[in-house]
């Protein structure tokens, strides 16, 4: 196929099918993978999925220390895994990069950042990177919300604007959680963001 | 009294003008001042749709888009690697276009880092949605940075690469079109 001839054709529709090379993220509808394995909490307990499932649902942010695209979300971020537990969701954050990588990613910088940033929920290591190949996980923050049954409500974005939090024009999170606490339908159940890609264990 | 004071007086005068003469050679030296030979042009501001259209409008040769940010190190380390190949390849009419990600407030940065490496080419920033953004180039593009595509010149899509590019496959890629 000739790009230019199928202009303003999206790249995409000729690399579709062609480099199946992207990790598969999760489909809206999936059950939660991986809800035994047992990661180290900041606190030094281990911690699974089914160990933090909420009442609600459950909130999965896979994160790290190093990224800045992580550090302009941050507050943001934060504020919205706590007000989601506060509504009755299970929350947890996980660091899937490799500290050989990335030395801010070691365990004892997650604890460093969990005190700092004010996270009310656990921030557990993702050793070997298991769950985010599981989840079809590529970059961080990347944000996953379940429903009460396990089942993947929402995938993508906090919000349509990292660089400015009074521009934000589409709460993208927050409008998936209020919606699933409404018993609504999500309007937008998966968004991108451009983000720092995850440094795999390899 | 009166003629060592004038002595004193002479002694600073001396060392100061000693002191001008050093700065002077040092300036020399070092060069004209280094930030404003290194930096690159202003970066474009432009929408994914905006860089499908430079796809198409390029007939000359090869694309080789590449996706980046200032913030994203696997992006830094590569870019050296690709502006040497946009060198070796630019008799085949390769072009290179860099579209940063980073903030548009951040613009100046990412052309003071292109400046840095020799870039005087126009390059980009993307003015858009990230979702709007990632979409409009690619659905299948996750948003991890680097992202790069090579094109044909006849604009066929020869490879993807989410994360470092694979500089060994590019070559015989680029090889095979010459």
């Amino acid at each position: 196929m000739n790009l230019r001839k199928l202009f303003p054709t999206m790249l995409s529709m000729i690399i579709a099918g062609s480099f199946p090379q992207f990790a598969q993220a999760l489909e809206i509808g999936t059950d939660m993978p991986m809800t035994e394995i047992e990661m180290k909490n900041v606190d030094g307990n281990m911690v699974s999925l089914s160990d933090v499932t909420g009442d609600k649902g459950t909130l999965i942010i896979f994160t790290c220390n190093h990224c800045p695209y992580v550090k302009a979300w941050e507050e943001r971020s934060v504020k919205a895994g706590n007000k989601a537990m506060k509504a009755g969701f299970g929350v947890i954050a996980l660091n899937s990069n490799d500290p050989s990588e990335y030395k801010d990613d070691g365990y004892e910088n997650n604890q460093k950042r969990s005190t700092n940033s004010g996270m009310m929920y656990p921030y557990v290591v993702d050793d070997g990177s298991q769950l985010a190949k599981a989840f079809g996980a590529t970059r961080t923050p990347e944000f996953f919300l379940f429903n009460a049954d396990g089942k993947l409500e929402y995938h993508g974005a906090l919000d349509d604007n990292a660089q400015d939090a009074d521009d934000v024009s589409a709460h993208y999170l927050q409008d998936a959680i209020d919606a699933q606490l409404r018993g609504q339908t999500i309007s937008v159940p998966t968004t991108k963001s451009v983000g720092c890609s995850i440094k795999f264990y390899k | 009294m009166r003629q060592k004071s004038r002595l004193k007086a002479l002694r600073i005068i001396a060392a100061f003008a000693v002191f001008l003469l050093l700065s002077q050679i040092s300036i020399t030296l070092a060069g004209p001042d280094e930030d404003s030979c290194n930096n690159a042009p202003q970066l474009t501001a432009v929408s994914g749709d905006d860089v499908l259209e430079l796809i198409r409008d390029h007939e000359d040769g090869p694309i080789l888009l590449n996706i980046w940010a200032t913030w994203c190190q696997p992006c830094r380390e590569e870019m050296p690697e690709l502006l040497r190949l946009n060198e070796e390849y630019q008799d085949a009419g390769l072009r290179l276009i860099l579209v940063s990600c980073d903030f548009t407030r951040h613009s100046d940065k990412a052309a003071e880092f292109l400046g840095s490496l020799g870039v005087t080419f126009e390059t980009y920033i993307k003015e858009q949605s990230d979702n709007e953004f990632v979409n409009q180039i690619d659905p299948d593009w996750t948003g991890a940075l680097p992202y790069s595509v090579l094109i044909d010149t006849d604009g066929n899509v020869l490879k993807t690469w989410e994360g470092k590019l694979n500089f060994a496959e590019v070559n015989a890629l680029l090889r095979q079109l010459d």
